[in-house]
């Protein structure tokens, strides 16, 4: 025996199922939330083959370089090529990385200076964290490098950091074009494809490095041990020694390191903090017995100031370097201070 | 005036144009079409220069800070943003390297006592501005930290915006001259020939 289903009923289920369609279709429309777009974002960087070139501006530097990278047998290899000024070349191939320069190049000079070793694993970009100091939000859709975009806006919830303003490739969520502003809008510096090719249109050979006569190699590694895996050496305080009574919320500590300065051999500790989206280093080192001044830099978002801290154990020099607003920087390094143990 | 000169370029000028007339015209002017070519001609105060100098000068931890009040209150912002004049005329001590800005602040260091390294190693000439004068151990110690933070954010982020500002790092704009090639000799210009351009 049948039983027919009343006209009623089916009118009823009609409704509901063009409700569901109607639904489903608005939500194809708006697309994935701005912070799923962001983790897909970090993977395109990671895992998309692409070969494009692009300017960078920064402060009163406009620059353009070339950029590949290609996972080969599940090694990542990249290649950034410097198309102005003097050669310049960073190749990473898996965790680690090489720049390689041409011999006088200021580059080198200033590695010198600093303290050598492998880099700790430090948890900078954290997108899960964000939203707590900042709003993400999906603002429509642009054109980069003749590719449609998505736009996302970061804004910061409040005056200790600054905002962004994103573009992601709509097939493939590449990272096409980034603008980071300050709180009156104000560009301080941005990044833009100029042209970009994925997949297949990739060559291997174009992660090859340039073969300059007399070129130089200076490497970078990234070592996944535990922090603070230094020990302090005799008359040295330890590195988790050093604090902060003030930081801006949302900032934790993402490294702690130790090492020494290879021309002078004497110790640096590097604190790193990061919100998830920006971060900078403190460095504290025993005054140095020459160049003590106190300073205040700025070049487009970064800003190096340096502070004295005086201690029982003695003068220390803390340098304080990071895309944070300058006030904010003032801030945070005049609340260094050496804790007692 | 073009952000080009070393803190001890500007020094130097300054204290040259302090004795020297013509030279401290010839600062005035250039200034003068340096700010109408950029519609700044308003903003220029011809003692300026004396004052910040002064401030400079001083030892006193107060008046290094009137330093930045002075170029604050030249662009009419006392006390309030960073004035553009305090971003041109400071940049100017750090402009070849990576820095924009540089200013003199207060702070507590002085305010606790005297820190012997600094007076001790601070040449005599210099001694009344020895807390605020920039050396050059401090510019390549502060671009050698620039670089360490750098490379530490660029090795743990996914992306290469981070491995941009290592690459871009005080590139210099200029190549060096190039070695002569070599090879035959080109024939010595015959007379008449003129120069190429």
């Amino acid at each position: 025996m049948t039983r027919t289903v009343p006209m009623r009923q089916w009118l009823l289920g009609g409704l509901l199922l063009s409700l569901v369609c109607i639904s489903s279709a608005r939500a194809e429309d708006h697309g994935p939330s701005p912070q799923e777009l962001l983790r897909r974002m970090d993977a395109a960087f990671v895992n998309l083959s692409y070969d494009g070139v692009f300017s960078y501006f920064s402060g009163e530097d406009l620059a353009s370089l070339r950029v590949v990278h290609k996972v080969i047998d599940g090694i990542r290899r990249e290649r950034l090529v410097h198309l102005n000024g003097a050669p310049r070349e960073i190749v990473r191939h898996g965790d680690k990385v090489s720049c390689i320069v041409m011999p006088g190049d200021d580059l080198l000079a200033v590695e010198k200076s600093i303290p050598a070793g492998p880099f700790a694993r430090a948890f900078v970009r954290q997108f899960d964290r964000i939203n707590d100091s900042y709003m993400v939000d999906n603002s429509g859709e642009g054109r980069v490098a003749g590719r449609l975009a998505r736009r996302i806006a970061v804004s910061p919830k409040d005056s200790h950091r600054y905002g962004y303003r994103l573009w992601l490739d709509r097939e493939n969520s590449l990272l096409l074009r980034s603008e980071l502003v300050d709180h009156n809008g104000e560009k301080l510096e941005i990044f833009m494809f100029n042209q970009v090719r994925f997949g297949d249109d990739v060559q291997p050979a174009a992660l090859e490095t340039m073969q300059v006569e007399g070129s130089m190699v200076s490497h970078l590694t990234l070592k996944s041990v535990p922090l603070n895996a230094l020990s302090p050496q005799a008359g040295e305080p330890p590195a988790g020694q050093w604090r902060t009574r003030w930081l801006p919320p949302g900032f934790a500590m993402a490294s702690d390191d130790r090492r020494h300065k290879p021309a002078s051999g004497e110790h640096v500790t590097s604190l790193m903090y990061s919100d998830g989206l920006a971060a900078f280093s403190l460095f504290i080192e025993p005054m140095p017995r020459r160049g003590a001044a106190r300073m205040v830099s700025q070049n487009g978002a970064t800003v190096a100031m340096t502070h004295a801290v005086e201690s029982a154990k003695g003068y220390y020099l803390v340098t304080l370097v990071g895309e944070i607003p300058l006030d904010t920087a003032q801030a945070i390094i005049e609340t260094v201070y050496l804790k007692e143990i | 005036m073009d952000d080009e000169a070393d803190a001890f370029e500007l020094r130097r000028v300054l204290d040259e144009a302090k004795v020297d007339e013509a030279l401290r015209e010839q600062w005035h002017r250039l200034h003068m079409v340096r700010d109408v070519l950029r519609d700044e001609a308003a903003s220029y105060h011809p003692e300026l220069r004396d004052r910040v100098w002064a401030a400079l000068n001083t030892p006193d931890e107060g008046d290094a800070e009137t330093a930045e009040l002075v170029l604050a209150e030249a662009s009419g912002k006392a006390g309030g943003a960073r004035s553009p004049w305090l971003g041109r005329i400071t940049g100017a001590a750090v402009a070849a390297t990576v820095a924009a800005v540089v200013v003199f602040t207060g702070g507590s260091f002085d305010d606790a006592g005297e820190a012997p390294a600094l007076v001790d190693n601070t040449p005599a000439d210099l001694t009344p501005v020895m807390h605020q004068q920039v050396q050059p151990e401090d510019l390549q110690r502060v671009d050698g930290l620039m670089l360490h933070h750098f490379q530490n954010q660029a090795i743990n982020s996914p992306g290469v915006q981070s491995f941009v500002k290592l690459a871009t790092f005080r590139n210099a704009p200029v190549l060096p001259p190039a070695r002569p090639q070599a090879g035959p000799t080109p024939p010595p210009a015959a007379e008449g020939d003129s120069p190429a351009p």
